[in-house]
């Protein structure tokens, strides 16, 4: 118990050395840090399929497990997690987009947003509401806007990650942002 | 509205994720006012506000399969002992993190020692002395008067003398054992020795006496 109280002071960086060696409390540490972060990122960016998040999930873990040596140590291991998450996301997009060309099936109902709680909203259907319209962005716009609110990292990781410019995800978040307001229609003063 | 929206106006992403439109100080109003309207501004704060209510929520409620976890620690129990301990050794050794000047600098002094020693090893021409073979065709002169000259009628005239090219004067090379002779005894002498042979012939000759007279005529021509 002592031991597992002092790597949880450790950084993820010397957690990841520890894997290296073999260690599994090192592990079981790590994993109790990212899966959670990585499960409910992998499920909004690939429409809420949970069997998908929790496949992601596992083969990114993996990949730390057979590859610890893939990690530069000079980079922060958050950052290089995620950017190695964006990369399957982007792969399955592009294996989605073949699959879609072939299956063009009947697109959902877009959710409309009708009634709104007496204080606040309807948590469930603002869900969603931003499932579906997150669903019509391209991937780079919902990423960028993934990580700042729903990982909450700074402007400046974020960039790291998808390997641009500060200014490009600066963009990139506010268009967003203004698309979803116009789509969700919470711009309605009254509603609030 | 443009993308670079936030460009232009840096404090702004904060102020939408922080603050609603009646939240803002008076400067800021007019500073947003200037660049959008009050509803769209609202409008966007409500998404992020909401947005990450929503997020946070989802992040205490979902999580992934316990059965992930164990899985994921049977095959790296399993991955470890497959692994080769040599190969886990190379492994380390190629990934080991060196600073980049010092290959470099190691590349250098090779560079360098190369050269150096590619200079030294240079292949040195050296003129051995040779030795030549000359015949003289020619009787060296006579340097005694014919006074004090003896007929030697057993030795043969001079032969042909090897002589070896040297730093000396070729005169000293000259193999001088044999008495110079003047034309006179030689001429002499050759006809002794066909008298000789003569005598040789007329008595019935051996084999021994054929080398002799084989001798006797390469020596009188």
């Amino acid at each position: 118990m002592r031991f597992l109280q002092n790597l949880g002071k450790k950084t993820d960086e010397e957690l990841l050395q520890l894997i290296r060696d073999g260690n599994k409390e090192a592990f079981s540490e790590l994993y109790s840090r990212y899966s959670i972060k990585l499960y409910n990122f992998f499920l909004r960016m690939l429409d809420k399929d949970h069997g998908k998040a929790e496949d992601f999930t596992h083969d990114l873990f993996l990949k730390i497990i057979e590859n610890p040596n893939l990690f530069d140590m000079n980079r922060r291991f958050d950052t290089w997690v995620f950017h190695i998450a964006y990369n399957i996301c982007k792969n399955e997009y592009r294996k989605m987009a073949v699959r879609n060309e072939y299956q063009q099936g009947p697109g959902k109902d877009v959710p409309v947003i009708t009634e709104a709680g007496n204080d606040r909203w309807d948590v469930l259907k603002f869900s969603e509401a931003l499932d579906h319209h997150l669903k019509s962005l391209d991937e780079k716009h919902k990423m960028v806007f993934l990580l700042r609110y729903q990982q909450e990292m700074p402007i400046r990781e974020i960039a790291e990650i998808l390997d641009c410019p500060e200014g490009t995800v600066k963009s990139r978040l506010f268009t967003t942002i203004k698309k979803l307001s116009e789509k969700l229609c919470v711009f309605d003063p009254q509603i609030n | 509205m443009e993308d670079t929206f936030f460009d232009k106006m840096p404090g702004l992403q904060k102020l939408l994720e922080t603050k609603s439109f009646s939240e803002l100080t008076g400067n800021e109003k007019e500073e947003v006012i200037r660049n959008m309207r009050q509803d769209e501004y609202d409008a966007c704060h409500e998404v992020i506000r909401e947005s990450k209510i929503l997020f946070a929520r989802e992040q205490k409620t979902l999580a992934p399969n316990p059965e992930i976890l164990r899985n994921l620690l049977t095959k790296m129990g399993s991955s470890r002992s497959k692994q080769n301990q040599f190969l886990l050794m190379l492994q380390k050794l190629f990934t080991f993190r060196i600073p980049a000047y010092q290959p470099a600098f190691i590349l250098a002094v090779f560079a360098v020692l190369f050269f150096i020693l590619d200079n030294r090893n240079h292949e040195t021409i050296r003129y051995l002395p040779r030795t030549d073979t000359v015949y003289l065709e020619k009787q060296a002169p006579a340097s005694r008067s014919p006074a004090n000259q003896s007929v030697n009628l057993v030795t043969p005239p001079a032969k042909r003398i090897e002589k070896t090219t040297s730093y000396k004067h070729s005169h000293s090379t000259l193999r001088t054992d044999t008495t110079a002779q003047s034309p006179n005894d030689q001429y002499v002498k050759n006809a002794y020795q066909k008298i000789q042979l003569a005598a040789l012939l007329k008595r019935g000759h051996t084999a021994s006496d054929d080398s002799a007279l084989m001798k006797f005529l390469v020596a009188a021509n």
